[in-house]
């Protein structure tokens, strides 16, 4: 279980929809899809600028992004008033082809992103891992999380 | 230890690096990423086990336990992908006797040129990509420390 960051994306946006934004709380439109993504930068002390530079590339390891779609299926949470979100469909990225990020760098942290490009898109939000040794250090390696195994909590 | 301040400067620095590095990677593997990344991903894996199992029975090393060193224990989340794994003992079993690597583990001989040639084209920066992420990924856990 992991407290989760809103990301400086989304900081700006929410503040704006608390103050100023009026009934309408039109700054923030959510999203129908998200897509999960990992990165090298741990969670703690990140931005969104480096949470993206410490995600692999979609090179020569074949790492991409996971599409998930946004809807009370796929997030499950703890009632009226949620303090964790669980995302409760099991998912996971295609196997590698070759090492992520040509190392034996560990992947410390997952993320939600608005759109399926690695190194780019908004960051929505982001979480450590536990464990935070995971690593996918050559060909043929699935990463996984089953149902409810990434779960978001208020801090 | 640094404060973190000075972390937070250093991190920045290797970020602009790695954002190098990755570019560098981009022009100089992307072609032959793109012609990997266009290939089913299960005749992809295919492909890579046939790859791998090349290279290691070239190099003299067993194609299998290099396969299965990937992953060490202690790891929750990774996997070795059955099918992957099958491809590569199936490859490693007929380039011991001779036979057609390819036809043994169901791989398109053109989808394993890919993935060969982009392992070659990745070789030359291979080890400075990795450095510059391991640095980077070092700098970001020690602020996460003082955070």
């Amino acid at each position: 279980m992991s407290t989760y960051v809103m990301s400086q994306y989304l900081q700006p946006l929410v503040m704006v929809a608390i103050m100023g934004g009026g009934a309408a709380q039109s700054s923030w439109t959510g999203g129908a899809t998200w897509y999960w993504g990992v990165s090298t930068q741990a969670a703690a002390g990140a931005t969104d600028a480096t949470i993206l530079s410490g995600e692999p590339t979609s090179g020569t390891g074949g790492y991409g992004r996971v599409t998930y779609t946004n809807n009370g299926t796929n997030f499950t949470n703890s009632g009226s008033n949620p303090t964790t979100i669980k995302a409760h469909v099991a998912w996971n990225f295609t196997a590698s082809s070759g090492a992520w990020s040509s190392s034996t760098t560990a992947i410390p942290t997952v993320f939600l992103a608005d759109g399926n490009t690695p190194g780019a898109g908004h960051v929505i939000t982001y979480a450590p891992l536990t464990p935070a040794t995971d690593t996918v250090n050559g060909s043929g390696v699935t990463l996984s999380f089953a149902a409810d195994a990434v779960q978001f909590t208020a801090g | 230890m640094s404060d973190l301040s000075t972390l937070i400067a250093d991190r920045e620095a290797a970020m602009q690096h790695l954002n190098a590095q990755k570019a560098l990677c981009e022009a100089t593997c992307g072609e032959a990423n793109a012609a990997v990344m266009a290939i089913e991903p299960e005749a992809r894996l295919r492909a890579a086990g046939v790859a791998h199992a090349q290279k290691h029975h070239a190099a003299g090393t067993d194609p299998v336990g290099e396969a299965l060193a990937v992953v060490p224990q202690g790891q929750t989340n990774v996997n070795l992908h059955r099918g992957y794994l099958a491809a590569v003992a199936a490859a490693a079993q007929a380039l011991r006797e001779g036979a057609d690597p390819h036809e043994a583990a169901g791989a398109d001989p053109v989808h394993v040129a890919a993935v060969t040639a982009s392992w070659d084209a990745h070789e030359g920066h291979r080890e400075v990509l990795g450095a510059a992420y391991a640095e980077f990924a070092r700098l970001g856990n020690l602020i996460a420390l003082e955070s």
